[in-house]
């Protein structure tokens, strides 16, 4: 572990984080046999967002004004807690992978109540089923994070932080091929495709707002708070991808710090690619479908977890 | 102690002044909500001060009264009241919400006619919950206790001239006698063991009783169903005192009665786990009933049944921890379940007063007809807000608090414990699942009644004429005087200020915790440096967590600043104001506002989820006129899964099987006569053989 770079594992994804949804796009892209927007696109378009007005629905409050703040500061408190390849994180004491959930929880609180603020049965639709599926993640992702505690080096995990948990993947052990991590693997993607709200469980293009899920939550937003949710997303979806990549690459792979960044970012981009991937060659599931898909992660994560004690 | 015993005494004067005068002159209601409020300064002060102290440990016993009681268990000169670390734990929660609560009430009814039994029945009820607390003989703790049940029960049937809240009255009645039936079985069953020492199966009955008998008051799942008829029917200041603290008493009881349990034996692997059961599933049975109801007052009353379910999981834990020698789930778990005591009596009573403020300004407890009233009551609404995000665990907020240290139990026990199959392990996962269920849900329910109350627009078009109307007529918000406002803020400010700096409740429970863990008998000076030392991580862990918040807000301000500048420029550049516009209605043209989501609708997806557990009875009539509708209506209704299929069910067999008795009685003159001849006959032949 170093500290010597303080910051830099938060200065990274601040800046990298946008560029995530260039990469899916031009994975779709080219699938679909298309040309694609720019990479940068997201960069683009949250400035263009900067530069527009203010304009709210006369059935707001301060929620909707409120929200989009708490959500994007939430979200850095989060980035605070991960851990940049062999970069310790920010912030770490003993229990944070808590805090680390349960913040996600704040965004969503009130990413719902930002939703209902405007009055419209679209926003309300996005709203109920966020909190629906979002109920059904939960119990997921703590379980994924029991099973993580459980297993790889016992002394240090005591400690319980999101630090200690994502380095449990050493060079040594990289070859014994851990069947739990194996197993958590997948589940995790599946909670990142629906944390992020992707296909299979929600169409980020889509224009018919009866089956959004994200999008639709955010139809009201405009200007600097529509560009504040669009970048908190985009630093939720490298969070999740991240850990992916924690659980996939060794942390200290060649012993220099900047080539192990390097390298974690580049794991980053390739799991965003795969992303693209499953978007472009997958359907967006039927809603009452969706249910069985996150039960499905839940059963992984469970596996997994009864592997730990094997 | 002297002091305790004077704000008792106060508190009883208030009860009996306000009793005969207080109809007569107008003064003795202001008077006696003064004189009471000292009393509870006072019992704040001492049980601060005494609780803080560090001589409190040597000198736990300050008893008083000696009286001699020869019943119940409890030799002679047994003391009446005593004093230990867990009742004091009790008192802060109790005297801090009394004062705010009452408060509230005396502007809440201020205008009302009449109130003179009421206010009788309330002072004893505040009284009885500090005599219960503080009781140390068994005989006045149960002479406090159905004092308690009664003056509640009378608050209760304050609105007595509804059918419905005689009936929860009623049934509230009922059942806490149940509990008082088992509280005395309880205690004669464990008084036999200071002659000899009990055998095991006395001594898991005597558990048993008293869970049955704490636990309905406390409100566990299956004998909980008193309390979301009663909670919703009282008064909204009485739902509140209930909910935030009489339920409260009932797990002090529990408490209580492990006490004198272990006194003799250490506690029982299996009864923990019993307990660990018992609140997985009032957790989750309560946050599924919450999940599907439409009244405010019903939804927070579910809550409450939740909320006991993590304090039951929370000590629960503890106890298996303590069964099992292992002292960091019981340091943790103990400290958690107690924590959340305390803090679920702030933010239950801060949700309730505040959904009384609606609901007396609304007189409606639908949800379904209410919508937008955060335009109209911002203080009300901003108060709801910070209990809605407390009662979900979210951070920063003082939910997090209590709910992290039940969750940092089970993973120090885990990750101390590797590789281990064991009987416990299973149960601590269960309920550590639970909890994320639990949780979830939390969120969701929150976020419902929430934004159904005070987001969008009222749904109910007469309810918006009339408020527009009135806040046109008074020029200023609904949320009621100072006296409304005040108390709720202040409740606000402790969920805050224990959301943003949780060490400062580590002393307050440090010594509790310490008495509760010590209660296993081991060696107890390591035990005790080991208490400190876990603490002492905790402060540690705390700081750092405060030192998140504080960045938390540090990121909100300075985003907001930000926002403010950027708002600035715009309207200096455009010297207009920030566009306010209409919701996008994708391209309708005439929404109306019951276009809106609904509370049902809202929970449709979920509850469908569930519909194994919660038994929804919908009900569609249309009327037609001739060919075409003319009007439709539909009413759902979600019953209470253990009311409809365990007490009926079996309230149906007794009745069933009594009715066979009716043939003796039935109403015919020579039959009666013909049993008095039997009768004599029989006690003729009883006379002659026992002669």
């Amino acid at each position: 572990m170093n500290k010597t770079l303080p910051f830099i594992q938060l200065l990274i994804p601040l800046l990298l984080a946008p560029l995530l949804y260039g990469i899916i796009n031009r994975t779709k892209a080219i699938f679909a046999g298309r040309v694609g927007s720019p990479l940068l696109q997201t960069y683009y378009d949250l400035y263009k967002l900067l530069h527009k007005n203010f304009i709210y629905s006369d059935s707001s409050t301060w929620i909707i004004r409120a929200g989009t703040l708490v959500i994007l500061a939430a979200t850095i408190i989060n980035l605070l807690l991960l851990p940049l390849a062999n970069v310790q994180s920010a912030i770490s004491f003993s229990g944070d992978i808590l805090l680390f959930v349960y913040m996600f929880s704040l965004v969503r609180f009130m990413m719902i109540l930002s939703g209902m603020d405007v009055g419209s049965s679209f926003e309300a639709m996005g709203s109920a089923r966020e909190g629906y599926f979002a109920m059904l993640a939960e119990p997921a992702i703590l379980l994924a994070l029991i099973t993580l505690s459980t297993c790889g080096d016992l002394q240090l995990n005591s400690s319980l932080s999101v630090n200690t948990l994502l380095s449990v993947l050493t060079l040594n052990q990289y070859f014994t091929l851990n069947p739990t991590l194996l197993i958590l693997v997948p589940a995790f993607f599946l909670i990142l495709l629906l944390e992020t709200s992707r296909i299979p469980f929600d169409d980020p293009n889509t224009h018919l707002e009866l089956t959004m899920i994200h999008e639709v939550i955010i139809l009201d937003h405009a200007g600097l708070d529509l560009a504040f949710i669009t970048y908190a997303t985009s630093l939720k979806l490298w969070i999740f991808s991240s850990i992916i990549a924690h659980l996939l690459i060794p942390i200290d792979i060649v012993g220099n710090t900047l080539i192990n960044i390097l390298i974690h970012i580049l794991a980053i981009f390739i799991i965003c690619i795969i992303i693209g991937i499953v978007e472009s060659t997958c359907a967006r599931l039927r809603l009452i479908r969706v249910q069985n898909l996150i039960l499905g992660a839940l059963v992984l994560t469970f596996i997994s977890f009864i592997t730990s004690w094997i | 102690m002297f002091f305790l015993l004077f704000s008792l005494l106060l508190l009883l004067l208030n009860a009996l002044v306000s009793k005969f005068f207080a109809n007569r002159f107008q003064f003795i209601t202001p008077f006696t909500i003064c004189t009471s409020t000292l009393s509870f300064v006072i019992t704040l002060l001492f049980s601060l001060t005494s609780l803080l102290s560090p001589d409190m440990n040597n000198s736990m016993d300050k008893n008083i009264f000696a009286i001699p009681w020869t019943i119940l268990g409890d030799s002679l000169n047994h003391p009446l009241l005593e004093i230990n670390n867990i009742a004091l734990f009790f008192l802060i929660p109790i005297s801090i919400l009394s004062i705010l609560v009452t408060i509230y009430a005396y502007k809440y009814f201020l205008n009302k006619k009449g109130m003179a039994s009421f206010w009788c029945a309330y002072y004893l009820l505040l009284a009885s919950m500090i005599a219960v607390v503080l009781s140390k003989s068994n005989l006045f703790f149960l002479i406090c206790w159905e004092i308690m049940g009664l003056s509640s029960f009378f608050l209760v049937l304050h609105e007595s001239e509804k059918q419905e809240t005689r009936r929860a009255a009623w049934i509230y009645l009922s059942l806490t006698h149940f509990g008082t039936f088992a509280i005395i079985l309880f205690f004669i069953c464990s008084s036999t063991q200071k002659l000899a020492p009990l055998s095991p199966t006395t001594y898991s009955v005597c558990l048993f009783l008293a869970l049955i008998g704490f636990g309905s008051k406390s409100g566990i799942v299956p004998v909980h169903i008193w309390l979301p008829k009663a909670h919703a029917l009282a008064p909204s200041p009485v739902s509140a005192l209930m909910s935030g603290l009489m339920i409260k008493v009932g797990v002090y009881g529990f408490i209580r009665a492990l006490m004198t349990m272990t006194s003799i034996h250490t506690i029982n692997l299996n009864f923990a786990l019993v307990v660990v059961t018992i609140g997985i599933i009032s957790g989750i049975g309560g946050i599924l009933m919450t999940l599907a109801q439409h009244d405010i007052k019903r939804l927070l009353a579910y809550c409450s049944v939740e909320n006991i379910g993590i304090i039951y999981i929370g000590i629960g834990l503890g106890l298996i921890g303590l069964s099992t020698n292992n002292l960091i789930l019981a340091t943790l778990g103990f400290a958690g379940g107690l924590l959340h005591v305390f803090n679920h009596a702030l933010f239950k009573c801060l949700l309730f007063l505040s959904a009384g403020t609606v609901i007396s300004v609304t007189k409606t407890q639908k949800m379904d007809k209410l919508g937008g009233l955060l335009k109209l009551m911002p203080v009300t609404a901003f108060c709801f807000f910070i209990g809605a995000i407390s009662i979900s665990g979210i951070p920063p907020f003082n939910g997090f608090i209590s709910e992290f240290l039940i969750y940092l139990a089970f993973f120090k026990t885990t990750a101390t414990n590797p590789s281990i199959i064991k009987i416990e392990l299973i149960f601590i996962v269960a309920a550590i699942l639970a909890l994320a269920v639990i949780g979830g849900l939390a969120l969701f329910c929150f976020a419902k009644i929430f934004s159904i109350v005070f987001l969008g627009n009222m749904r109910s078009p007469e309810l918006a004429l009339k408020l527009g109307h009135q806040i046109n007529q008074n020029n200023q918000s609904l949320d009621g005087g100072k006296l409304i406002i005040i108390p709720q803020l202040i409740i606000c400010s402790l969920c805050t200020l224990i959301g943003f700096f949780p060490s400062v409740t580590l002393p307050l429970l440090i010594n509790p915790v310490k008495s509760l863990v010590l209660l296993s008998s081991i060696s107890s000076i390591s035990v005790i440096t080991q208490i400190e030392q876990e603490f002492s991580s905790l402060q540690s862990i705390f700081s750092t967590i405060s030192f998140t918040f504080l960045l938390f807000g540090f990121l909100l301000i300075s985003f907001f600043l930000l926002r403010k500048i950027k708002i600035k420029l715009e309207t200096t550049k455009e010297k207009s104001k920030i566009p306010i516009v209409p919701t996008w209605d994708c391209g309708y043209h005439a929404p109306t506002t019951k276009m809106q989501y609904s509370a049902s609708s809202f929970a449709a997806t979920l509850l469908n989820f569930f519909s194994h557990f919660i038994h929804t009875k919908k009900d569609l009539s249309i009327h037609f006129n001739k060919y075409f509708w003319e009007d439709a209506k539909f009413h759902s209704n979600n019953l209470d899964i253990i009311t409809e299929f365990f007490y009926r069910s079996f309230y149906h067999k007794i009745l069933n099987f009594l009715s066979h008795f009716t043939r003796i009685q039935n109403g015919k003159i020579h039959f009666y006569l013909l049993y008095i001849v039997i009768f004599l006959i029989l006690m003729l032949i009883w006379c002659l053989l026992g002669a």
